[in-house]
């Protein structure tokens, strides 16, 4: 049986799906059992998915950039 | 905006690359720009974020005709950049060079699985949030720049790896090469940086009852 300690530990490990099939079973037969535990693998998963979705802000490399980078390129290439 | 089309595989974008192609080259720009752009802000302050950036691709250009593919192409233009915006934050004094990717970096949790535990789970059960479905918090333009923010406050290496793994979708093998990280390593470091932000959007959270 896993401890709450434990399953905080292998929370990352289970939403990456990188368990083995034994562990992962473990981790969902304590997760049905304890909701603080439930707690803390949802607001990962949300942690996860914000993170997942910061870098949809980015401005795209503006044309003066480009411009410059290029001619960086023209200079440096060999 | 729409996503770049993907990247030809690394034989054939530094083939490209060492032919003169300028078409190849604004390619990887558009890919990797914005991914160094904020590896270097982990770094340096925003007035510093364009020199190391710039100095980057000079070193990637120089570099091209004796680049080697034992790594991927993107791993390496990461260290490149990790090492240019290391050099650069030393030199402007906003980091002290005791903290290392090396493992003398303690503290991070990435020296073995059980050191390294200042981040160890609250006393207490999490609290809850205003708000847990990812897609209505993912909405919130507010709430991505408080996590950018956050990253910034991790220590070195976990926050490199969030970055890549998370936000960059980087393969944990990429990941270990640029970072030269062991595997256990690479996970220790990603699930200690999650769980950093993690309490910290606890406390956003908690407090502002936003979104
Ligand atoms: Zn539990």
């Amino acid at each position: 049986m896993l401890s709450c300690r434990d399953v905080h530990d292998l929370a990352s490990a289970h939403i990456d799906r990188e368990l083995p099939w034994r562990r992962r079973m473990a981790v969902r037969l304590h997760l049905a059992m304890c909701k603080h535990c439930r707690r803390l693998m949802r607001q990962l998963r949300a942690t996860v998915a914000v993170l997942g979705r910061v870098k949809d802000a980015d401005p795209p490399v503006s044309p003066e950039r480009e411009a410059a980078l290029v001619e960086l390129f023209k200079r440096e290439r060999p | 905006m729409s996503p770049p089309p993907p990247l030809p595989d690394d034989a054939t974008l530094v083939a490209a690359l060492r032919a003169g192609d300028d078409a190849a080259f604004v390619r990887v720009v558009r890919a990797y720009d914005a991914t160094l752009r904020r590896l270097a802000r982990g770094y340096v302050g925003e007035a510093l974020v364009d020199e190391v950036v710039q100095d980057t691709w000079i070193g990637v250009l120089r570099g091209l005709a004796t680049f080697e593919a034992r790594a991927a192409f993107r791993t390496w233009v990461c260290r490149i950049l990790i090492n240019r915006a290391r050099t650069l934050a030393v030199r402007s004094a906003r980091m002290v060079p005791m903290s290392s990717l090396g493992p003398e970096g303690a503290g991070d949790g990435g020296d073995a699985a059980g050191e390294g535990d200042r981040d160890a789970p609250a006393a207490g059960p999490p609290a809850p949030w205003s708000e847990e479905d990812p897609a209505r918090l993912a909405a919130h333009q507010e709430l991505l720049a408080f996590v950018e923010q956050a990253l910034t406050e991790l220590p070195e290496r976990q926050r490199l790896v969030v970055t890549l793994r998370d936000l960059h979708d980087w393969s944990a093998e990429d990941v270990c090469n640029a970072l030269d990280l062991t595997e256990s390593n690479q996970r220790v470091l990603l699930h200690r940086g999650r769980l950093r932000v993690r309490a910290m959007l606890e406390q956003h959270l908690a407090a502002s009852r936003v979104p």
